[in-house]
């Protein structure tokens, strides 16, 4: 892509991307670490994770307020509209990770308690995948790669299917049990969250397809989306 | 503070070469003034003492006391009217073909380039011309008409370029305007060119005939006649059909016609009626160049372009 | 723009005029090339483009407005619907053309005249002398061109005494009296202040739903406000067109993304 006539117009659009990707990262880590804490049991570790969802939250609101102050003073159109848009989506979509990473590290202290040692090496695993995914996702925005959005978009249809044989497997195993019907609830709780984990990387994605091509593909099949996205048409 | 003071050095410099072009200015505008103020207040001198009512009502005489300008100022008017009836219709319409119809060519150009040069000429040549075409070839004689011809032919290129100049002045978006409703042609000149550039032609029409009114060689040249006691037939007559051009074939005799017969007698008394005379001439001139600019006024307040 | 998400196929949308295979010369030079542009009935059309990429030329094609000039020459035509005649056609009356479609200029130019003569001017010229029927194009064009509430009691004055967006909403008024089939708009803003502009913007909204109008504008914005479709012009070519929503969006050429979003060079 050229380069604007208003330099100044450049440098705002690039700061924007950089911030996502800032976001990004620390996104990332705040689920790491929720993860680590539900492994460990460390209380603090899950604290800290806590403590850190404002920093999130005040970098949404920044990038947010800088895309409207783009669309007020740029009047941006096509490309430059869809990236500014798209951002404000790519936002949000990483700030609700940055939730489900809060409500992870909020149900240590309950999940750990009767640390389920199978449930446990599942969740890590699907943790270290949505990770994949988010970061996969990240960096094809960075590209603009839209075979690299494609293949998140794959590997989160794999996902579903992984996490809905885990939450049933926890089913299987204290249905039976009234007792321990709130633990596995809560269990079943994170399973969900990061189920949603890679929802959100998956969204990002989307929000690519966008952004790239111009057209809203969030309620399009998969197909329909690998032919828009890799053909143009 | 060095820069300040340095700058104040170079601006006061400029301001001295300011005060000194408007000193200059100033010499030269009151050396004009005074010459024409000069030479105005001794024509009053001279001649105010012989301006009353029966100058302007008598004709000339053998005795410079009962001699007047009647003939002259008549002869002045009749041969201004022929000129303005004849010079206006004919400069108008050459000055709108040149501006709107005539394609850009290399004919249209030397045309141009004639009619700038003809406003050069000298005046004697127009009545030497005069004399050979209108009063020998056609036969009119030295009448009112050959003078008014001759006087229109000399102020033809003045009212043709005021013309192209006034109708230069109507912005071409006022034509596009007329021309995208569908007007053609003519209806966009008769409709729009025409009447937004009236007073410019109506300034340039008077500015001419202001000169036409002083000029002596060509109306000499034709033969008019320097002393004369009669006036021009009345154009309006008692018996059907009411109207005669036969003034236009008159003998007739024109202010400066007067004047110049005045000052070449050898009496005193007669070059006081020449300074009278030659009073009235420029009273009439200056008039004629304050109806021009208070037209312009009048008619330009609506063209605000 | 449009509020419908689903925008029709444009080629099943009834033509008012279109452009074929036009070409246009001042002198030897080419000023227009090969543009094939249909414009749709009753839609506004938007022309947009550098200084010097020829969309005025384009505009001031379709009034015949460069018979006027010396060494100008057409090629190809440009079709007027629905009697479907070629508007540059030899045997076609630049006059009549002008009678058919109207056009309203870049800077408001009222004649030096009154108000109610500068609106009846093309009827006049039209041969229409009766003083009511005059009376009543002129109220129903001022009505049309939103002025006549502000003008209907000073009818005799003077139209340069007008404000700007005045004078150019009565250039408007003007053109519409003679009733035209396509209605022509030079950059009609490029003179005028934001309030004014907003105002002329609002009139061609609701002037587009009796008549078709083709607008040339240097102002993006202005493009994408007004219009239903928009054409990107670029040294005389025509590089994309389509509906204004997608131009304005997704633009399928890059030199039209180019241009839209700021990076022209």
């Amino acid at each position: 892509m050229n380069e604007h006539l208003s330099r100044q117009f450049d440098a705002d659009l690039i700061a924007l991307r950089s911030r996502v990707v800032e976001m990004g990262g620390l996104v990332d880590e705040q689920f790491r670490r929720s993860v680590e804490a539900l492994a460990t049991g460390r209380a603090v570790l899950a604290d800290g994770v806590i403590a850190g969802d404002d920093a999130v939250n005040a970098l949404d609101v920044r990038i947010d307020d800088a895309c409207a102050h783009i669309i007020a003073k740029r009047q941006p159109a096509a490309s430059d509209l869809r990236m500014v848009l798209g951002v404000s989506k790519i936002v949000s979509e990483l700030e609700r990770i940055g939730d489900k990473a809060r409500k992870i590290a909020r149900s240590v202290v309950a999940v750990n308690t009767t640390s389920d040692g199978p449930w446990i090496a599942d969740i890590e695993r699907l943790s270290e995948a949505a990770r994949h995914m988010l970061r996969d996702a990240l960096n094809a925005f960075v590209r603009s790669d839209l075979e690299a959005a494609v293949m998140v978009l794959r590997s989160n249809r794999d996902f579903a299917r992984e996490t809905s044989q885990v939450s049933n497997d926890l089913v299987q195993r204290y249905s039976r049990n009234a007792d321990q019907v709130p633990t596995m609830l809560d269990m079943l709780s994170v399973t969900r969250a990061v189920d949603r984990v890679a929802d959100h990387a998956a969204n990002i994605a989307e929000h690519l397809v966008y952004i790239v091509r111009g057209t809203d593909v969030r309620h399009a099949t998969l197909e329909q989306i690998e032919r828009e996205a890799l053909t143009g048409r | 503070m060095a820069v300040s003071d340095s700058l104040r050095a170079t601006i006061s410099r400029a301001k001295r070469n300011d005060l000194i072009f408007v000193a200059l200015g100033i010499a030269a505008l009151l050396f004009a003034a005074s010459t024409f103020v000069a030479l105005f207040l001794d024509m009053v001198g001279d001649g105010l003492s012989r301006l009353n009512p029966s100058f302007f009502t008598e004709f000339a005489s053998r005795r410079a006391e009962r001699a007047g300008i009647l003939a002259a100022w008549v002869g002045t008017f009749a041969v201004m009217l022929v000129t303005a009836l004849v010079a206006v219709p004919i400069g108008v319409a050459s000055g709108i073909y040149l501006e709107e119809y005539a394609p850009k060519n290399k004919l249209t150009a030397l045309i141009e380039i004639n009619i700038n040069n003809l406003a050069g000429v000298p005046s004697i040549v127009y009545g030497l011309l005069a004399l050979g075409l209108f009063v020998h070839t056609f036969g009119l004689g030295a009448s009112v008409q050959t003078a008014g011809l001759t006087l229109a032919l000399l102020i033809l290129p003045v009212v043709i370029v005021a013309t192209r100049e006034a109708i230069r002045a109507v912005p071409g978006s006022i034509r596009e305007a007329a021309y995208a409703l569908g007007a053609t042609r003519w209806q966009m000149v008769s409709d729009h060119v025409l009447p937004y550039s009236l007073p410019g032609i109506l300034t340039g029409v008077i500015i001419g005939l202001s000169r036409a009114i002083g000029e002596t060689a060509p109306i000499v040249t034709i033969g008019a006649v320097t002393f004369i006691a009669f006036l021009p037939p009345s154009p309006v007559t008692s018996s059907p059909p009411f109207l005669s051009f036969d003034w236009l074939a008159s003998p007739f005799t024109a202010m400066p016609i007067q004047i110049f017969n005045w000052t070449s007698r050898p009496e005193e008394a007669f070059q006081a009626n020449a300074s009278a005379a030659a009073l009235v001439l420029v009273v009439m001139t200056l008039l004629m160049n304050a109806i021009a600019i208070w037209l312009r006024y009048r008619l330009r307040r609506n063209l605000n372009w | 723009m449009n509020d419908e998400q689903k925008k029709p196929d444009p080629s099943t949308l009834p033509k008012k005029a279109a452009s074929q295979a036009l070409n246009f010369f001042y002198g030897s030079k080419q000023a227009l090339k090969n543009i094939n542009l249909p414009i749709y009935d009753r839609k506004v059309t938007a022309l947009i483009g550098p200084s010097g990429c020829g969309k005025s030329t384009f505009l001031r094609c379709f009034n015949r407005m460069h018979d006027l000039y010396p060494g100008t020459r057409y090629e190809g035509q440009i079709r007027l619907y629905p009697d479907d005649v070629n508007l540059l056609d030899k045997s076609v009356d630049p006059i009549e053309v002008r009678m058919r479609l109207s056009m309203v200029f870049q800077k408001p130019n009222p004649f030096p005249k009154s108000i109610f003569e500068n609106v009846a001017y093309g009827l006049r010229i039209r041969g229409e002398k009766r003083r009511s029927v005059l009376m009543d194009k002129v109220e129903e064009a001022l009505k049309s061109a939103a002025l006549w509430n502000e003008v209907k009691d000073r009818l005799d004055e003077l139209a340069t005494t007008l404000s700007g967006g005045q004078q150019q909403r009565l250039c408007i008024a003007r053109s519409l009296a003679s009733e035209p089939e396509l209605l022509l708009f030079d950059e009609p803003t490029s003179a005028l202040d934001p309030i004014a502009t907003a105002s002329i913007e609002e009139l061609i909204h609701q002037l587009r739903e009796k008549i078709t109008i083709l607008i040339v504008t240097h102002n993006m914005q202005q493009a994408a406000r007004v219009s239903d479709f928009t054409a990107y012009m670029y040294l005389g070519d025509l590089i994309e067109f389509g509906w204004t929503d997608d131009v304005f969006f997704r633009p399928k050429e890059k030199q039209t993304e180019d241009y839209i979003t700021g990076r022209f060079g």
